[in-house]
Formats: C-alpha cells, structure tokens, sequence
C-alpha cells in the first residue's frame, strides 16, 4: 500500500518521449523528493498525476484509487499546488477556501473553521485582501492552503519555491515541514538543498528515466564522500604520489599550492594524513575538511 | 454538490465582474430608446431635412419594434459575444483552471456551469431590456400585443444564445482570446450570411429568427413562416455545448 505508486508510466509527446517507464512508489506518511533538471519530465509526470494530463501508457494510484484522465473520484484523497498557483482574482483567501472546501462537500460549520485554522497556519489570517493583490509568496502559501482544506492523504507541490524570493521560500519550506504529520508529500524541486533539509525519500529523473529512488539515510551512506583540501611543505606532486597508494583515496587532483581529494573514509583520512607528514617530516599548512552535499550525490547520479 | 458550488462561482463572477449590472442596463437603455426613436424620427428627420421636403407616414408600434430589433442586432448582440468569449480561454491563460481541474469538478459540469451562468446573464438582460420596452411602447403608442412580444424575443433569446453558446465553444478551443474573438466575430457573421446564401438554408438558419421580415407582421405581431430557425438554432446551441465539453475533456494542460 503506498500513497502513490506508478507502474511502468510512459508520456510520449509529439513522437518525443518526455516520461519512460516510470515506476515509483511513496510510503504513506513520507516527504518525497521528486528530482531532476529542467526537462527531467517531473512536470509531466505531476500534470498525469493531478489528471491534467493522459499517460500514453502505464498505470498510477493514489491512495489505492486508480488514477484516471477525466475521472474525479481519485481527486478527494489528492491536494495540488502548481508551481504558480492562480485564483479568482476577485475572490479573498476565506472566500477561496471556502469555495475548496465546498467543493468538497464540507460541512458548513467545519469548513469556516478550517479554512480560519489553514489561513491561520499559513498566515494570512488577517488578510482581507482580494487575491488579486497578493504577492507571489502569499499565493503559493494559500496554494498550501487550498490544497489541505480537505485533509488530503496526498499532497502533490510542483516546483513551491522556483518563483519565490528566500524569506517566502524559507516560509513555504517551514509549512511543507509542517505537513509532514499529516500527509503524504510529494514535492517536486531542483533546489536540492530543499530536499536535504525536509525530505525522508527521493527519487532522481533525467531525460524522462528513473536514475534512483531510495531513502535519503541509504542515499548518503552509499553516496555520500568528504572532500579534502591538503596544503604541506612540500610539492602537490609529491603528495599526490603518495596519497595514490590507498585506495580508499579517489578523485586526487592538484589546488592552489596544494590538493584536493574525496574520499567516504574520514575518520581514516584524519589519522593517515598526520601521520603520513610525521613519518616524511611534512610541515601541515593547510587541512580542511567539507561534507559531501546532495548536490555531490545528485551530479554523480546524473553523470552515471 | 460541486455542481452547484461552480455555478454558484460563475453567478457571483458575473456579479462581481458588474457584467451582471452593465449588460441589462444596456438593453434597458436600448428598451427606452427604441419606442422613443420611433416616436421621434419623423421629426427628427424633418428638422434635418427641413419641412416639407419628404413626408412620412406617423410611426406605430411595427416602427417601435423594428427600431428594437435593429438596435439590438446592430449593438447588444456583439457586446454579449465580447462579453462570453473570454470566459474559458481567459481562466486556461491565467492558470486558475489547473486548479479546478484538480479537484473533483468534472470538465462537462464546468463547461455547463459557463453555459448556464451566460443563459442566465442573457436572460436577465433580455427580460429586462424587453419589459422596459413593452412600457415604453404601450405607453407611447396607446397599445402592445405582450403574447406575440413574448413569443418573439423567446424566439430572439434562441437567437442570441446560439452566438453565446458559439462563443464559449471558441472560447474552449482557442489559445488565447485574441483568436477566440476573430472565431466568434467570423462565426457570427457566417451564420447571419447563411439566410442569403440559398433559400433552402435561409428556410432553416437562425438567422432567420431576428429578421425583421419575418419577426414583425404588418399589425406588428409575431409570425413565423415555420418553427424550423427555432429548432435549428436548439440543435445548434446543444451541437457546440457538446463540441466544448467534448473538447475540453480532450485537453491537456
């Protein structure tokens, strides 16, 4: 059982193939990392999700419903926030979420509380201004809003910060955090600092094709690497020789009077290098030690 | 519930958007207009053309209705299809579509909503332009058939809602509102061409419906040869609702 799974999804659009067998499956309660560059396909793969758009094959589940082009009974379970999301201009943020919520059939009662509680969370409570008016990060925080008025089990975000300055990204960030005991999120970004900070699951798209899909913990520990800097006393040839013994040592390149190198050991670098210089009688000028980021992860799973 | 949470959206947006307000005080003023215009022109004429120079019978209330018609046709018809063919096209651009279409509303329910919530605007602003002109008109000319002045703009309601209807088709279809107003405007003209193209056609077009020939009788009463522009002009109303429904449910976004 997962709050979305696709199983072999194919988009073919004007004879070019934007999404290729796309299998991927979210556990319920997750915040899920949709990545991948500009053209990846995530879009796409959204726009059939939310019913947007008509898979040329495959099959996609939310919430055990089947998804299909045209058919409403899914949507009950699924919130949406586009990547620039758009409202009746003429509408306030109340009235917006009071038209979500109906739309939804809730009770009239429970619906003016909610939407106070959503507006309140997503703090535009004081607002009574027409949507028209609202900056860009204040409609994608009643984007959230709208998407939540009827306690979804999924949560599908399309780029939420792309078009946003950092004080209205850090905000949306903070709520997205905060969905996280509620619903299934499903989020997709190429900001992946975004993604290190919030999200418990990813998966990597490039070219329409699922490169990987696993935990962000697995992710790092098969992945993950610290770069070293190294400046000595004596020339960066002279080191790189010697450091090009261990195998645990790799991508050994000259820098600035000294050298660089990665390696998934550090706390075996932190002990071999001082006594490397010990044994030679090498002055240290220089250590530095920097975490490998997503960003690292996310380029060597791109760059195969 | 949702059916009705839409259109109670699109009655408020015509609300809100004062086309609820604008377009029946355009045909309350033609309404006004019309009668008095009739009553007037032979003088008006006169003081132009000075006395003496053309004598002309005293208008009646054929004029009054004639002038109506003309009016109508020449002005209220254009502002309505102006006034429908942005109402899908300009919700696909602005993007505040996507969001309806990922909740559970139905294309052929929104597509609906558009088409009841403009019924409704011709309505009202039909009514209410003909109520003030049946006033004017009885009092102005001392009589006014109202049996055959309902049947007739019931027969102009099927008229106009035929533009209207084509219109929310291109609206449906079209990129951007730009060409949904060169589609509406050629359609609007094509079908009003078709009652001189062929007399079989002519016998059929809704075009039909608002001519003044057949519409106003020598007593100024209501006639028509056949109900066949009726019934072309329902069939041609339901043929481009089904078209933009069907469409809409083709369309990706």
């Amino acid at each position: 059982m997962y709050a979305i799974k696709t199983e072999h999804l194919k988009k073919v659009y004007k004879n070019k193939v934007v999404v290729n067998d796309l299998n991927i499956n979210v556990p319920h309660g997750s915040i899920y990392g949709f990545l991948g560059p500009n053209g990846a396909g995530k879009t796409t793969t959204i726009r059939m999700l939310t019913g947007l758009a008509r898979p040329s094959s495959g099959e996609m589940y939310i919430s055990s419903n089947k998804v299909l082009f045209n058919n409403t009974k899914y949507k009950y379970d699924l919130g949406f926030v586009p990547d620039v999301p758009s409202f009746y201009k003429w509408m306030t943020a109340y009235e917006y979420l009071i038209f979500c919520g109906r739309v939804y059939n809730i009770k009239a009662s429970e619906l003016k509380e909610r939407a106070k509680q959503l507006l309140k969370m997503v703090g535009l409570e004081k607002d009574s201004k027409v949507v028209g008016s609202y900056s860009r990060g204040m409609k994608q925080r009643l984007g959230i809003a709208q998407a939540l008025i009827h306690r979804p089990k999924v949560v599908i975000l399309d780029e939420p910060t792309s078009a946003l300055d950092p004080i209205g990204r850090k905000d949306v960030m903070d709520l997205i955090r905060k969905l996280s005991n509620e619903v299934t999120v499903f989020f997709s970004t190429h900001i992946l600092n975004d993604v290190e900070n919030i999200c418990d699951r990813v998966c990597v798209l490039s070219h329409g094709n699922l490169l990987l899909e696993d935990t962000l913990v697995n992710l790092k520990s098969k992945y993950y690497k610290s770069s070293f800097h190294i400046k000595a006393s004596v020339p960066s040839e002279t080191l790189i020789s010697t450091l090009k013994k261990y195998e645990f040592i790799t991508n050994i390149q000259p820098s600035d009077d000294g050298i660089n190198f990665m390696s998934k050991n550090a706390e075996e670098i932190e002990r071999l290098v001082p006594n490397i210089l010990y044994e030679n009688n090498w002055h240290l000028k220089e250590f530095r030690r920097n975490e490998s980021s997503l960003e690292n992860i996310f380029m060597e799973v791109l760059e195969g | 519930m949702s059916k009705i949470v839409i259109l109670v959206k699109e009655f408020r947006e015509i609300f809100k958007s004062y086309k609820l307000i604008v377009l029946p005080l355009l045909f309350v003023t033609v309404g006004v207009l019309s009668p008095v215009m009739a009553k007037m022109m032979p003088q008006i004429l006169k003081s132009i053309m000075g006395a003496g120079a053309i004598s002309l019978p005293t208008p009646g209330i054929r004029d009054s209705y004639e002038q109506l018609l003309k009016n109508m046709n020449q002005t209220l018809v254009l502002v309505l299809i102006l006034s429908t063919m942005n109402v899908v096209v300009e919700e696909k651009l602005n993007g505040s579509l996507i969001l309806v279409l990922t909740k559970p509303i139905s294309r052929a329910n929104y597509i609906l909503s558009k088409f009841i919530s403009q019924l409704f605007l011709v309505l009202i602003s039909l009514g209410a332009g003909a109520a003030v002109f049946a006033y004017y008109s009885s009092v102005i000319f001392n009589r006014f058939d109202y049996y055959e002045f309902i049947v007739a703009m019931f027969f102009y309601f099927l008229y106009v809602m035929c533009f209207v209807s084509m219109a929310i088709f291109f609206s449906t279809i079209s990129p951007n509102v730009t060409i949904s107003a060169i589609l509406s405007f050629v359609g609007y003209t094509l079908i009003n061409l078709t009652s001189f193209v062929a007399e079989k056609i002519a016998y059929f077009t809704p075009a039909a419906l608002s001519s003044q020939e057949s519409v106003v009788l020598s007593r100024g009463v209501y006639a028509l040869e056949s109900y066949n522009p009726a019934y072309s002009s329902i069939i041609l109303i339901a043929v481009f609702l089904i078209m933009s429904i069907l469409s809409l449910r083709y369309q990706e976004f």
